[in-house]
């Protein structure tokens, strides 16, 4: 790092003491990220050992009674749902992105931004909450031969489709945006129309954010884990046919969430290795990523040239016969076994036919379109998937609001659960839930903030801060599940204390310590060059300059940033099903070796009692303010800083 | 600044925990913890909702399968361990057992089913996937979804125990094609009052609702195909077959407010609670 370049260096004398803390402090949060990756590691040993890592992936039956442990069926589960989520969330994510960045209005974008955060922000267990609800039932109405359960691997890929498309919308739309304009007044000024510079100019230059934005999208996909184990069936077994998105499947984070409560030895073990293989799966995608972005940025940093270079290349490649044969017989292939599911081989023989037919002489009859009658057609089509994003969040969003207001009163926020909760309140829950924020905010706070500014103002960039950095980059992409997983480990099987509210609180810091320490390192790093020189040139040391200039001057990202993950942490049920979360409590718990209910495992748990759903929706609209007014605070604090603060 | 934040909210944390935990102190409510059988916890739910009312102790309740119970009780995770397995099953071995009430098994279908009563039979042929639509036993035209519960619940392993291959002609349990399995008894419930086509076994002191009890079938356990008469559990409970024990499990003999606890759901007062939530007393 060059951040300390031109700062004349003072006595350490100066901020011995300060140094040491700071060091201090970060040293125990690389110790902690380190510490949770080797226990991952360490635990699974027993089933590699055991088991073998060739039977174990290869494996095709899973049965912790007989102690078999057999994955591959599992993977596969986690493959298809990702594979399905893809499918669902692709086509209308980017279009809804080009939507957003090329054809809507500076103000059009300005609503439609923040409800795509207000999609991202909604926690995953009202996902599932809406997909047990509303998409199961639908699903077992709409084909009752062919998915009576209704419970499914395409149940799961439409939730878990929903739950990528703000991910994919706002990455791809932010790679869009950062086209520069001289490329679009260039193509615009040799007479192409809007939408033919979208298209040819703006989209492949865009492209490999938008690859990006698919992988991050993915990567969200992978790790769900709530939405998935309520809809997805638990059966493990592979579809059959492989293409039958009407069968059941089993995905690595149900079988993770359903099993770790009951698990114990080999089991354990087995399970730990399987969150390894989550773990590596999600890295795979990320780091995919992450090497895309960086391309990205390095190309329009060097101001290589889109026209000469980039667009021939692209589009030489899609001409290519052969790639066009392999796309065309996929396409041909995908809509066929589609089909066949529903209509007979010779039928969907057909559709698929016309369907390679229809692409085929699209070009031809695009043609013959005027090219602004083109523009109108592709911008509808953009128009329509924008509103068709909107109005599922809105299915969604009022689904919860109004069939929760009516249960809403003053006894439900202020009485304790009555009836196994088919009546009485949840004040318990709602403390609950803000214990374990505090608790959270109280540990990773600290840790995560002086970290991060230690990383972005003293740390020297060697090998070790390298190391630590992708260690982090592998916490923060880790599905909640795993610590969920880890906490249930270190709480039962180490320290035997159970359900704890200390424990949750723990395993939330650490769900969110990774995520505050880099939001934090870059944002701090993001404060301008001038601003350290300025102040060293008055004289400040190292330390005053940091604590008095740069710290305050990145506190809007900062609290924004803490803000945020600190508000996923409120919505998570996953890691704290196991190491914190009771299911009904008749009191209030002030003690920190006590287990506490909390807002989402309740509303998991209500699922489970007949007879609840006024109280789950009320559950699930209280959440659902909760998270979402953390998330406008965050919003509003960015937004009070940046009328603030100015470079 | 920030550091100056952390030390003043870490300060007040401990402040607050030491007056909270100081003020539960002087209530002195203990904690008794019970874990295991999702059939058993509405029951130990309603008793902890009364007695929290008599006596100053704080009752917790994990609904986690009978397995759990049987293994928390041994860890010393929980207090009490719920199993809705029999009295004397291997699993319970080294742990005291205390019978509380008798619970029987049902089965629940789906409003579209079109049928009242099952034999033997045909259960163990549904179970088993070679009857796949309600039609093959005499109800409507449509697919049947079969709903089984996750490993290591007690009311799996009875059911299983109970239609174990004691047929003629013989028949298996063993299906060549998996069923979705659910957590708990009141999901099973909950999703065969949503889904009309399901069949499910569940407790039936779960069933709270008429149009719960609705769902339950009569049943004809007869080992012989085509002998025997079904028995309906809502209008003939004492004739019904299919009844197991509803089991505490404690680490040696109870003793303190455990016992108490225990002994209470003993008495005449609990024994009628236990009937009031749909369970049959000793």
């Amino acid at each position: 790092m060059s951040t300390d370049k031109g700062t004349p260096r003072r006595k350490s004398a100066d901020w011995g003491l300060q140094k040491y803390l700071l060091t201090g402090v970060a040293a125990t949060s690389v110790a902690i990220i380190f510490l949770i990756i080797l226990f991952i590691f360490l635990e699974s040993i027993d089933a590699v050992i055991d088991i073998g890592l060739w039977d174990f992936v290869s494996g095709m039956t899973w049965n912790w009674e007989q102690d078999k442990y057999g994955a591959f069926p599992i993977i596969i589960g986690t493959v298809l749902t990702t594979a399905g989520a893809l499918i669902i969330a692709v086509p209308l994510g980017l279009t809804a992105a080009t939507y957003l960045s090329e054809i809507a209005s500076e103000r059009t974008r300005n609503i439609l931004k923040p409800i795509c955060e207000v999609f991202a922000g909604i926690p995953s267990i009202i996902y599932g909450f809406f997909g047990l609800m509303v998409i199961v039932p639908f699903i077992f109405n709409t084909f009752p031969d062919l998915a009576p359960a209704g419970l499914s691997w395409l149940a799961a890929s439409i939730l878990l489709g929903f739950m990528a498309l703000p991910t994919i919308i706002s990455v791809s739309d932010d790679a869009m945006r950062a086209v520069p304009r001289s490329y679009r007044e260039a193509s615009v000024a040799v007479g192409a129309t809007h939408w033919e510079t979208t298209r040819k100019v703006v989209i492949p230059a865009a492209f490999s954010g938008i690859s990006a934005a698919v992988m991050l999208g993915m990567g969200r996909a992978i790790g769900e884990t709530m939405a998935v184990v309520m809809v997805a069936g638990k059966v493990s077994n592979i579809p059959d046919p492989l293409w039958n998105i009407f069968d059941m499947v089993n995905p690595i984070t149900s079988v993770l969430a359903t099993e770790t409560g009951e698990a114990s030895g080999l089991h354990l073990a087995a399970l730990f290795l399987l969150a390894l293989v989550l773990m590596a799966m999600v890295l795979l995608v990320n780091v995919l990523a992450n090497i895309i972005m960086k391309n990205t940025k390095k190309k329009f940093e060097t101001g290589q040239s889109m026209m000469e270079k980039h667009i021939p290349e692209k589009l030489k490649g899609l001409i290519s016969p052969a790639k066009r044969m392999v796309m065309l017989s996929s396409v041909f292939l995908f809509v066929m076994l589609m089909a066949s599911l529903l209509l007979s081989l010779g039928v969907s023989a057909s559709i698929a036919f016309l369907c390679v037919l229809f692409i085929v002489a699209m070009p031809h009859i695009s043609k013959r379109i005027k090219p602004l009658d083109r523009q109108k057609v592709a911008h509808s089509v953009m128009t329509s998937s924008m509103v068709a994003v909107v109005i599922i969040l809105i299915i969604l969003v009022s689904d919860i609001v109004i069939k929760g207001v009516p249960s809403l009163s003053w006894e439900f926020l202020t009485d304790v659960p009555r009836d196994m909760g088919k009546s009485g309140g949840i004040l318990p829950a709602i403390v609950g839930t803000i214990e374990l924020i505090a608790g959270t905010a109280l540990i990773a706070i600290p840790l995560g903030v002086l970290t991060g500014i230690y990383l972005s103002e003293f740390a020297r960039d060697s090998k070790f801060t390298r190391i630590v950095r992708s260690s982090m980059n592998i916490l923060s992409g880790t599905p909640s599940i795993v610590f969920g997983l880890f906490g249930y480990a270190l709480f039962f099987h180490y320290l035997g204390i159970g359900r704890t509210l200390i424990g949750g609180c723990i395993v939330l810091a650490f769900l969110v310590l990774p995520v505050i320490i880099r939001t934090t390192e870059e944002t701090v790093k993001a404060v301008p060059q001038d601003l350290r020189e300025a102040s060293a040139a008055m004289g400040a040391s190292k330390w005053e300059t940091t604590m008095r200039v740069i710290v305050p001057a990145a506190m809007g990202g900062v609290v924004t940033g803490v803000i945020l993950s600190l508000g996923r942490a409120a919505g998570e049920t996953a890691p704290i099903m196991f190491v914190a979360a009771a299911t009904i409590l008749r009191n209030i718990n002030f003690s920190l070796f006590d287990s506490v209910m909390a807002l989402p495992y309740y509303l998991y748990y209500l699922t489970e009692v007949p007879g609840s759903s006024a109280t789950r929706y009320g559950v699930a609209l209280v959440l659902m303010i909760i998270v979402l007014s953390m998330f406008a605070l965050a919003s509003w604090v960015r937004y009070h800083y940046s009328k603030k603060v100015r470079w | 600044m920030i550091l100056a934040i952390a030390v003043v909210g870490i300060v007040c944390l401990a402040g607050g925990y030491m007056i909270g935990s100081s003020t539960s102190d002087k209530e002195g409510a203990a904690t008794i913890f019970a874990e295991g059988s999702t059939t058993v916890a509405p029951l130990m739910n309603k008793y902890a909702e009364i007695y929290e009312g008599y006596e100053n102790v704080r009752i917790e309740v994990i609904a986690n399968g009978s397995q759990n119970g049987v293994d928390a009780a041994n860890s010393g995770n929980a207090d009490i361990g719920m199993s809705s397995r029999n009295k004397g099953h291997s699993s319970h071995a080294g742990l005291t057992e205390t019978k509380i009430a008798t619970d029987t098994v049902v089965l629940i279908v789906g409003s579209n089913a079109g049928i009242t009563s099952l034999t033997k039979h045909q259960i163990i042929d549904i179970y088993n996937g070679t009857i796949t639509n309600w039609n093959q036993v005499g109800g409507n035209n449509a697919t049947i979804v079969v709903v089984d519960r996750d490993q290591g619940s007690g009311t799996r392993s009875y059911f299983e125990e109970s239609f174990a291959s004691t047929t003629t002609p013989a028949k298996t349990l063993n299906s060549t094609r998996s069923w979705t399995s659910m957590a708990a008894t009141g999901a099973v419930i909950s999703y065969v009052e949503s889904n009309p086509n399901a069949i499910a076994y569940v407790s039936l002191g779960s069933l709270t609702t008429n149009a719960e009890k609705n769902m339950a079938l009569s049943l004809n356990m007869n080992n012989v195909e085509g002998s025997g008469t079904a028995v309906s559990p809502i209008s003939d409970l004492s004739n019904y077959p299919l009844k197991r024990d509803l089991v505490l499990l404690t680490k040696g003999t109870p003793t303190g407010k455990i016992a108490m606890f225990i002994g209470w759901m003993l008495s005449p007062e609990g024994q009628k609670i236990a009937e009031e939530v749909g369970f049959l007393p000793l």
